[in-house]
């Protein structure tokens, strides 16, 4: 077989394996959302006081309205697990934009907080120009602090 | 041969690329200098401080003694309120459709709201048929709802959301949402004040989805979805008329967790 058929069957391959991983992740829909454990971020690992781990992970989840990615408490009692990606969802909230390297627990060990960015408010002028925008040009300025509690978690 | 490999090798490279960054590069473009998370802070359930309560509504009464002879919620003998929605008169084009303005702030209005705030008011584009149905049934759904959950009946409500219309596409996707229709809100939180002026905050967290918040969560979203009923077939988008967190009665899923996303959806007219 000649190179030039050799690379364009090499091509040929690549493309469809590329379009075929084009998911129409809709904001709605009653059976989307979900993520294979390799489409998620660890975050921090965290030791309970009362026992089990937390897991605060991030994956970008294709929020219609600006807040592209959502962040989880995901829960062990047992301890340490493979694949954390797996685990329940307990907790969670979507953001625009958030800081990784934000994420502390409190001293008592009851809550965990970290920086984000929630989704800018377009003004009506704005909306109304009918022009798409990335994600990453589309979160407010001002920082908020969210938090996720603790407690009551494998008791 | 050569262009057909041209045409593949474009193909690749444009799925590949995309105006969404990945969840990798988190943090990467914004500043987040301009707060600081203090030393020892509280967990969210130890703060005292309501959150955005900083005022309080103009058009609360002074709140009464206790009066024996009012029966207790749910006995109490009330109408369904309609028209509950400021809606102004001028008719706005959007990208895909018409749309009218909610302003949220009006105060003799029982609907108010406004964006990621449970006191800042504000305005948000509607498809009208969304907005129609939502002055004749959107409040209905919250005394129903409230009814069971064992509130009192509720005489306004603030409506905290997280957005109505825009326009955005979602991620390697050309579907539409009913956002960009202006056909859907998405709701955080519920705020009912009753005749006294007491506030009760109705939250659609899946942490808060438990007793009578779980049962008010439930009996929302399943009295908007009769109210569509008749037009919508199961199958069609959105033909429950809402979507919720997964554990919740109507089901949903994980996108959902922090808020319901309410909609007047295509199937419905």
């Amino acid at each position: 077989m000649s190179m030039r058929r050799i690379i364009f069957f090499v091509i040929l391959f690549f493309s469809f394996f590329a379009l075929s991983h084009q998911e129409a992740i809709g904001h709605e829909g009653e059976s989307g959302g979900d993520s294979s454990s390799e489409d998620i971020r660890i975050l921090k690992e965290i030791n309970l006081v009362q026992g089990g781990k937390v897991y605060v992970t991030a994956r970008q989840a294709g929020h219609i309205l600006g807040q592209q990615f959502q962040v989880e408490v995901r829960v062990s009692c047992l301890g340490e697990v493979e694949r954390p990606g797996e685990l329940e969802v307990s907790d969670s909230f979507s953001v625009c934009d958030m800081d990784p390297d934000s994420l502390v627990v409190n001293r008592s060990g009851t809550a965990v907080a970290m920086k984000t960015k929630m989704a800018k408010v377009f003004s009506e002028t704005e909306l109304l120009s009918g022009e798409n925008r990335n994600f990453y040009e589309s979160c407010a300025s001002k920082t908020e602090i969210k938090k996720f509690s603790l407690r009551n978690l494998c008791q | 041969m050569a262009r057909l490999s041209g045409v593949l090798l474009f193909l690749f490279l444009a799925s590949c690329s995309s105006d969404f960054i990945g969840v990798e590069e988190l943090g990467i473009n914004s500043d987040f200098s301009d707060i600081e998370i203090e030393d020892d802070f509280e967990a969210p359930e130890d703060e005292n401080v309501p959150e955005e309560i900083s005022e309080v509504p103009e058009d609360v009464p002074e709140p009464l003694p206790p009066n024996p002879d009012i029966p207790m919620p749910g006995e109490y003998p009330f109408e369904y309120k309609v028209d509950t929605f400021f809606i102004q008169n001028t008719v706005f084009q959007l990208a895909h459709d018409r749309a009218v303005r909610w302003d949220g702030c009006q105060k003799s209005f029982s609907s108010q709201g406004g964006y990621n705030s449970d006191s800042r008011c504000g305005t948000g584009f509607l498809h009208p048929k969304f907005a129609e149905h939502l002055n004749s049934f959107f409040f209905r759904c919250v005394q129903d709802a409230a009814k069971l959950a064992g509130y009192p009946n509720p005489e306004y409500v603030f409506i905290r959301h997280l957005g109505t219309y825009n326009d955005r596409v979602a991620r390697n996707s050309t579907r539409l949402s009913n956002h960009a229709y202006a056909r859907a809100m998405d709701i955080a939180f519920l705020n009912l004040y009753d005749k006294e002026g007491t506030r009760i905050r109705v939250s659609t967290l899946l942490r808060d989805y438990k007793e009578d918040q779980a049962v008010f969560y439930d009996e929302f979203r399943d009295c908007w979805k009769e109210s569509i009923e008749n037009s919508c077939n199961p199958g069609q988008t959105e033909y429950k008329g809402s979507i919720g967190h997964r554990s919740s009665k109507l089901g949903g899923n994980s996108l959902h967790n922090d808020h319901i996303h309410l909609s007047f959806p295509l199937c419905a007219g």
